[in-house]
Parts: C-alpha cells; structure tokens; sequence
C-alpha cells in the first residue's frame, strides 16, 4: 500500500467510512489476532482484545501523527489491550542476570510446531516479552515503556524465556 | 549471553504460525462502531425550566392545611408552636404516669412519613430523649451495663451533633442538605433510643 492510499485511507477512518474501516481491519486482522493470542494465550480473549483494540484505534486515529509506521502504531494499541486485558497482573521479578557465562545453542533446525507449544507453555512474563522482542521486534525500551516495567527487567525476563525456551525444545526433540 | 546458531531461532519465528479472528467479530465490530455513532439529542428547554422550578419550591417549602391553604412566616409558626403545646402536655401526662406507675414501659416506634413533614419536623422527640436520661438517673441496674453505658454515648454523641446542626440551620430552615442530615441523625437517635429502651424493658 503506497503512502498516499494509506493516507485516504486513513482520512475515510476518521470521517467514520465504514467500508475504509473495515479495509484497515482486513488489512491487519491476521496479525494483530496473533499478536493478541500470543499474548494472552486463549483464542476467545484474543477476539475480545482484538475488537477493543480497532474501536480504540477508529476512535483515536484522528491522533496518528505518522511519527511511526501506521502498523507499528496499530501493534502498540493491540499490544497495551491486550496488556490490560490480562486478567492477573504479571509479576515480572527481576531474577539475577547470568548472561555473561550462559551459552545458548539454537542447534541446526528448530520444529516450527514444537516452537509454537513452546511459546505457549511459557509464563505470561516471560510469553509476552519473548513475543514483543523476538518476534514483533519492539525494542527493550520500547517493552519497558508498553509494560511499565524497567529495561533491564525487560533484558532478564527474555534471557530467561530463551533458556526455558531451548529446555523445553531439548524435551521435546 | 552468547548464542549460537540464532538464524535458526529467526527462521523458525518467522514461520510461525498466524491465526485468523473469528468472522462474526468484524460483525460485532461494526455493530459497536454504529452505537457510538448513534446521535446525542439535546433536551428541550422546558426540562431545565421545570428541574428550576422544583429545585425553587424545595428552597422555599409550602405547608398546606387540609383546605389547601398555604402555611407560610407567621402562620407556620404558630403552626408549629400550637404542634410543640401539644406534644409537651402529651409528653407531661405520659411521665406524670410513669413516675406514678414505676413501670419501665417506654416505647419507641418509627414511621415513615411525607419527606416534606419531616424536614419541618426534625427534633420533635427532643424531650422524650431527654425522659430517658431522667429515667436513667433513677438508676436502675441496666444503666450500669457496659453495652448500655456504650448505647448511652452513642446516643450522647448524636445529641451534641444534632443540637450543632439545629443551631446551625438556624430559624428558617432553608438548607435542605443540613435538614436531610438532621434527620439521618434523628433516625439514628431513634434507634439508639429503641435498643436503650428494649434493654430497660
């Protein structure tokens, strides 16, 4: 989609077109309905996070200054929802960083299928910012702002969602 | 942390699966985007001009007499002196009749009444409250229990709050908030009142 027709597109959202809006939610459903799921680990909450997310972002668009990419500020949206959709808060300890002496081998191929249950057998803390940083690649500052939370508790709870990652790997293979 | 072979971690990310939302949601989506959208009237005007005019008549309360007639400065006030004749004579004979008969039968019953009575009404059973506190002082073992003694503060402290608010609304009683808080306070001493009594009893 060129600039220009994302900026029509974005000018029939804010005058309430409802054709454009659905064309912006066709546009990044897949994505953001993953996103949300990877987050909130249930396919029922995702589809809840997923239409609070485009009423907020139908509503607000008028504020979207183009400082960023428009998906870029769509995820942000999706993933603050989904963040407050969380029904127990996450408690994100900050453990004791040993990442100087720990050595981590991602091997020769990974089972896309065993990574997948594997993402989603990890805890809420360490499933969310494994997905914000690894996959939708926000940045440790970023995931800390997002999350209220500081970059280094950000550094630690992805160092150890790796470790467990490549235990439960090694399980299953 | 060092990691060895991270391409594999990154090529297997981005063959991750993604999932599809439910059809209905774009549905549900729509049918939520359409309820804000619904417009927001403006009330007319006469709304406003009779929410003043009630809010006029509160500050300023009629009494009617029972031929619809207004009771207004000074002949609610001889109103309200002839009602206070009449509940202390009614208040006299009921203790003349106690101190003769030494029985403890004291009673204390609430009724719910026109709003706009009892706001003209507060502080009506002053005297039977004040019976209490002479029957009291005749001492009868009761009075000396601790949960009476506690009761008996309870209600001392509604009688200092009361008699501030009284002074407080002064002659006119034009404030309707002081007056619906006098007559919570009244309500409370009143059940105060009811327990003191049922221990008396």
């Amino acid at each position: 989609m060129t600039q220009d027709v994302q900026n029509q597109l974005i000018a029939q959202c804010i005058a309430q077109e409802r054709k454009a809006q659905q064309a912006l939610y066709d546009q990044y459903r897949r994505a953001m309905f993953t996103l949300a799921y990877r987050i909130t680990n249930d396919f029922e909450a995702a589809a809840e996070v997923l239409q609070d997310a485009f009423l907020q972002i139908f509503k607000s668009l008028s504020h979207f200054r183009g400082e960023s990419t428009l998906g870029a500020w769509i995820k942000t949206i999706v993933v603050r929802t989904a963040y407050k959709h969380l029904k127990t808060r996450i408690l994100f300890q900050e453990l004791p960083p040993q990442y100087e002496e720990t050595v981590l081998d991602w091997g020769d191929a990974i089972d896309i299928e065993y990574l997948e249950k594997a993402i989603h057998s990890l805890s809420t803390g360490f499933r969310t910012v494994f997905t914000l940083i690894e996959i939708e690649g926000f940045s440790h500052r970023e995931v800390a702002e997002m999350l209220g939370i500081t970059e280094g508790t950000s550094k630690s709870q992805l160092f150890y969602a790796k470790k467990k990652l490549r235990e439960i790997l090694t399980e299953q293979s | 942390m060092k990691e060895l072979n991270k391409d594999m971690l990154k090529l297997a990310i981005n063959n991750l699966p993604q999932y599809e939302p439910p059809h209905t949601l774009w549905q549900s989506t729509n049918a939520r985007l359409t309820l804000t959208e619904l417009p927001i009237y403006d009330a007319p005007e006469f709304v406003w001009q009779n929410i003043e005019n009630q809010l006029s008549e509160t500050q300023n309360p009629k009494l009617l007499t029972q031929n619809g007639q207004i009771l207004r400065g000074g002949n609610f006030y001889k109103f309200a002196v002839a009602a206070s004749v009449a509940l202390m004579v009614g208040v006299g004979f009921w203790f003349f009749k106690f101190k003769n008969t030494h029985q403890n039968n004291i009673r204390v019953s609430t009724e719910i009444v026109d709003n706009q009575l009892i706001k003209n009404d507060f502080g009506s059973d002053d005297e039977t409250f004040a019976m209490v506190e002479e029957f009291c002082k005749t001492a009868l073992p009761v009075c000396e229990q601790p949960d009476f003694k506690n009761l008996k503060a309870e209600l001392d402290e509604l009688n200092t709050a009361h008699t501030r608010l009284k002074n407080a609304i002064g002659d006119y009683a034009a404030n309707p908030d002081l007056i619906d808080e006098i007559t919570k306070i009244d309500n409370e001493r009143t059940t105060v009142l009811r327990q003191l009594v049922e221990k008396i009893n």
